[in-house]
This record gives C-alpha cells, sequence and structure tokens, in this order.
C-alpha cells in the first residue's frame, strides 16, 4: 500500500517537472469533475479512509476549528445524499477552496508511526573493534 | 577539609571556547558511571504563570529537530543510559547518567534538548499535559505538600511562592512555555556539572554541541525581584489527614545557625529509631530548613490523623521553640553541628555541593542557635493548616 509519504513524493516530483505537470494537472482536473465530491460539499482530503492509525491520529490532533468544519461538510454531504441532491449552492466547494489541511498532519503521525515501528525492531550490530 | 579518595581532583572553572562559553564544573574521578547535569537557573520562581515551569521540565528530552523524543529514549536505553529532570523554586536541572565513554552522545543530548526543542502542539496534549496533572494531582493528595505551599505562599507572596507543579485551576498555554523555554535556555543562565569525567574531553564536546544555544537576549527580563517576607496564616478545609506548617521566612545569610537548629529540633533521621531531636519524640513532626538564594525558610511540619493529636503536636512544637529560644543544651548543639556536618559531606562532589552556598558551622554555639530561634520567633511568622481548620489552633493562639 501506497503511504501519504509516498504520495507526497510523487506530487512533488510532478509539481517539479514541467512536462509532468501538463500532463497531470488538467488530467487530475478531469478526475475531480468527474469524481463530482466537490458538488456534494466535500474537499478531496475529506474522502480519506479515516479507519487506520495514520488517518485517526491525524484527525485526534486537527486543530478543533478545522475538525468542526470537516465535520460540518461531511454531514451535507451526508444529508444531499440521502436526499438525492447535490449539495445547496452555498455549501458546494469551489476548485479553489479546495485546500489542504489534514495532510500536514497525516505526514507527522505516519513518520511518528513509521519511527517507533523502525525502533521496535532494531537489530544491534556490535561495532568492530579497531 | 577533609579528603575525600574517590574524587582525585576537582576543578571549577569557565571554558572560554571559541565561540560559546557554558560554564561547567566537573568532578573527576574513576568510576565507570558518569553523571552529566545540565542546570537552568531558572525555576518555578521565575515562571510567567503558574505551571509554565512544569510543563517546560515536562518537555525536556522530547522532540528536538535532529531528534525524535522516542528515537533519544530508545538510543539511550542501547547505551544503557539514563535521563531525569528536577524542577525547583531556583533551577531547573536536566540529568544524565551513563557509561563514562558515551560522553559525547550524552553532552549531545542535552545540548540539543535545550538549543532546538520543538515543543509540538500535540506532544503537548498528548503526553506533557497528562503526565504534568498526573504528578500534580498526586503532590495535592498529601496534605503536608498542601501546608508547605501554603506557608510558601503566605510566607513570600511572589517568586518564591510559585509552587514548583501545575496547578488547577490555572491552566497553561504551550505559547507561554514557549516564550519562557525560549527566554531561560540561553547560554549565560545554562551550565553543565559533570562527575566522573574527564575535564578537558567535556570541554570539548560542550563547547562543539552547545553551538546552538542562543545567547541571552537583551529584551529578556529574567531579573529576579528581591524577595519579601510577610507573616500570616492560612487554613485549607480538607477531608483525610490533617497537617500542619510553622514556617519562619529569614534572610539567606544567617543560614549555619539555622542549619544546626533544624539538627537541634529534628535530630538526624535514623530509621526506626528515636534521634536526639528535642520534637523527635511527638512523631510525625519533620524539621526543614530551605535555603534560597535571596532567602531561607525554616520549616517545622507537622501531621496528625485526627485535628486533636495534631493540635496537641502543634502545643509541644511551639513550647519547645519557646525553650530553645532561651536556652539550648551544649551536648545537644554538639550533636546538631556533627549531623551538620555529616550532611555536607554526604553531598561532596553532588550536584547539591554546586547549588547549596557553602556554610560555615565552626562559628555556631549554643547562644547563636538559641539567639537564632529567638531571631526566628520574633520575626516574621507563617502558620498553615489543612484539615479539620475549626479544630486546629491559630497563630496567636500557638506563638
Amino acid at each position: 500500500m501506497s503511504t501519504f509519504t509516498q504520495l507526497e513524493k510523487i506530487r512533488n516530483v510532478i509539481l517539479a517537472s514541467p512536462a509532468l505537470k501538463s500532463v497531470f494537472l488538467p488530467a487530475s482536473r478531469v478526475f475531480t469533475k468527474a469524481a463530482g465530491y466537490r458538488e456534494m460539499g466535500l474537499k478531496t482530503e475529506d474522502l480519506f479512509a479515516e479507519e487506520n492509525e495514520v488517518v485517526s491520529t491525524a484527525l485526534r490532533r486537527l486543530p478543533s476549528e478545522d475538525s468542526y468544519k470537516r465535520i460540518y461538510r461531511i454531514a451535507v454531504a451526508f444529508q444531499a445524499s440521502i436526499n438525492q441532491q447535490l449539495a445547496p449552492v452555498g455549501d458546494r466547494i469551489k476548485p479553489e477552496e479546495d485546500t489542504s489541511y489534514l495532510v500536514k498532519h497525516l505526514l507527522e503521525a505516519e513518520a511518528q508511526i513509521h519511527e517507533r515501528e523502525e525502533l521496535d525492531n532494531l537489530t544491534v550490530k556490535p561495532s568492530k573493534k579497531t | 577539609m577533609l579528603r575525600f579518595p574517590r574524587f582525585t581532583r576537582i576543578t571549577s572553572r569557565s571554558a572560554q571556547l571559541a565561540s560559546r562559553s557554558i560554564s561547567t564544573t566537573a568532578f573527576e574521578g574513576n568510576a565507570a558511571l558518569s553523571e552529566l547535569s545540565l542546570v537552568v537557573r531558572a525555576g518555578s520562581r521565575d515562571e510567567p504563570a503558574p505551571g509554565v515551569a512544569h510543563v517546560l521540565q515536562k518537555f525536556a528530552f522530547n522532540d528536538t529537530k535532529a531528534r525524535s523524543g522516542l528515537r533519544l529514549q530508545r538510543e539511550a536505553e542501547l547505551l544503557g543510559g539514563q535521563f531525569k529532570t528536577s524542577l525547583g523554586k531556583e533551577n531547573l536541572v536536566l540529568t544524565a547518567q551513563f557509561l563514562r565513554e558515551d560522553l559525547p552522545y550524552f553532552v549531545e543530548a542535552l545540548a540539543d534538548t535545550v538549543s532546538t526543542p520543538l515543543y509540538r502542539d500535540y506532544q503537548f496534549v498528548e503526553e506533557v499535559v497528562p503526565l504534568v496533572q498526573a504528578e500534580a494531582e498526586l503532590a495535592r493528595k498529601n496534605p503536608v505538600y498542601l501546608a508547605t505551599e501554603a506557608a510558601y505562599e503566605t510566607a513570600f507572596r511572589k517568586g518564591l511562592a510559585n509552587s514548583v507543579f501545575a496547578s488547577k485551576t490555572s491552566p497553561v498555554s504551550l505559547d507561554a512555555v514557549k516564550e519562557f523555554g525560549s527566554q531561560i535556555f540561553n547560554e549565560s543562565d545554562v551550565s553543565l556539572f559533570a562527575r566522573n569525567v574527564v575535564e578537558s574531553d567535556l570541554q570539548e564536546f560542550s563547547g562543539k554541541f552547545f553551538q546552538n544555544l542562543p545567547k541571552k537576549s537583551a529584551s529578556a527580563n529574567t531579573t529576579r525581584t528581591a524577595t519579601k517576607f510577610f507573616s500570616g496564616e492560612s487554613r485549607i478545609k480538607a477531608n483525610g489527614k490533617n497537617a500542619a506548617v510553622l514556617a519562619f521566612p529569614a534572610a539567606a545569610d544567617a543560614s549555619a545557625s539555622l542549619e544546626v537548629l533544624k539538627y537541634v529540633l529534628g535530630g538526624n533521621n535514623i530509621k526506626w529509631s528515636r534521634s536526639y531531636g528535642l520534637l523527635n519524640v511527638l512523631g510525625d513532626v519533620h524539621v526543614s530548613h530551605a535555603a534560597h538564594s535571596d532567602a531561607s525558610l525554616f520549616i517545622v511540619s507537622a501531621h496528625g490523623s485526627t485535628p486533636e493529636k495534631l493540635s496537641e503536636r502543634l502545643f509541644s512544637v511551639a513550647k519547645e521553640l519557646k525553650q530553645v529560644a532561651e536556652k539550648v543544651d551544649q551536648e545537644l548543639v554538639s550533636k546538631a553541628v556533627a549531623s551538620a556536618k555529616f550532611a555536607a559531606a554526604e553531598n561532596y562532589g553532588t550536584l547539591a555541593s554546586v547549588l547549596e552556598k557553602e556554610i560555615d558551622l565552626s562559628k555556631v554555639t549554643p547562644e547563636s542557635v538559641s539567639a537564632a530561634a529567638k531571631k526566628l520567633l520574633s520575626g516574621n511568622r507563617v502558620l498553615s493548616v489543612v484539615g479539620s481548620t475549626q479544630k486546629l489552633p491559630h497563630l496567636d493562639e500557638l506563638l
């Protein structure tokens, strides 16, 4: 499974290279539009599956302001989904509003969990005597 | 001066290095275990709001720019080292104990923790605050601690009055902790104390690793206001055990006679036996003398299962104090001087011997001890009681 750290690296590579950028950015716009979650009032990062240690840790560490807004968006989308409707116009997310609020915490949590796993499985080699 | 074979040489000087100068004190010895303490000249008396110093203490050895707290802990485990911190009213001390060949690693670890701490907000919420709360809660369960803190607050009102532990009623913000940390972790207020290390090595490594420690900022307001003394009484209603503290704030200078008076009254604590101290027959009475940089507090603390028992003890304590102020037995004083000398010798080569002022016991006589006691009784007096306050005596009834 690709981790958020790997995804972030891939993203940086794409954004750094003009050729890749010219292919992937328009493609991502088409994909996002087709997926339609912004019309349901959700940001991209609201869609991440939260039933794992990394995401649940990151969500716990969100500032309360961000956390309330996230839950509001999810509630709006849920209600709209039940009604078989799009979200009310005022609650839809414009592309420029679809900002990142979670990735920072995800990367931090992932690095922390990864480090703990590494340290839990250390093998100690005796240093060579000179 | 007594000779101690364990330490071959005492050196104490400021290491003047290329760009940074951290004052270092080293006791060179040959034991395999080294101890390195980083002493920050700021404690709870300097904190801007209650509990800030306590939270800062718990942030020690946590994440820094160089490595995470977990990594530091695990690496120290591999090397067989230990970290501990202690916070007092005057100082914050970060200590590492390790095998003597690992000196560079631990100098770097101590340098890191004060030079580039990260104060992560999730660590504040997830690790530091629960630890602070647990410690403070544990302390609050002890009525003698409560009474002592109340006595400090009554006697000094500000500065030294601040409790070492965070208070339940005043929340601490992370920003205040960061601000306090950046104020006190600077090269003028930080010094190193080491045991069983080679001093030249210590100076080399401290010069190398303390490069990032900031200089004292000119705007930092770390001058302490002069301590003032007050009389008063503090009565705290509480369930459970009853405790009382009689405290006498005084200037820091007359401490030799007071140190001896402490032993005259309290004796030395020999387990399971009754010592020579005048108050020892009462049981559950403890005498201490807290010497701070610009003030001292002479404390007689007592506790009892019932308020009646405690009252009885307190009246006996007051009676003994008045008697000591009149006259003290020569034999008792010589025993007390011996105990005081023993305690000073016991501290030799430890951090306590560096932090505490040396006192001259040679001039202490029975007359000076009773004069000191008389001065205490005629000076500022503080009584704090915790428990069934309606049944416990007031200050004017006691003295």
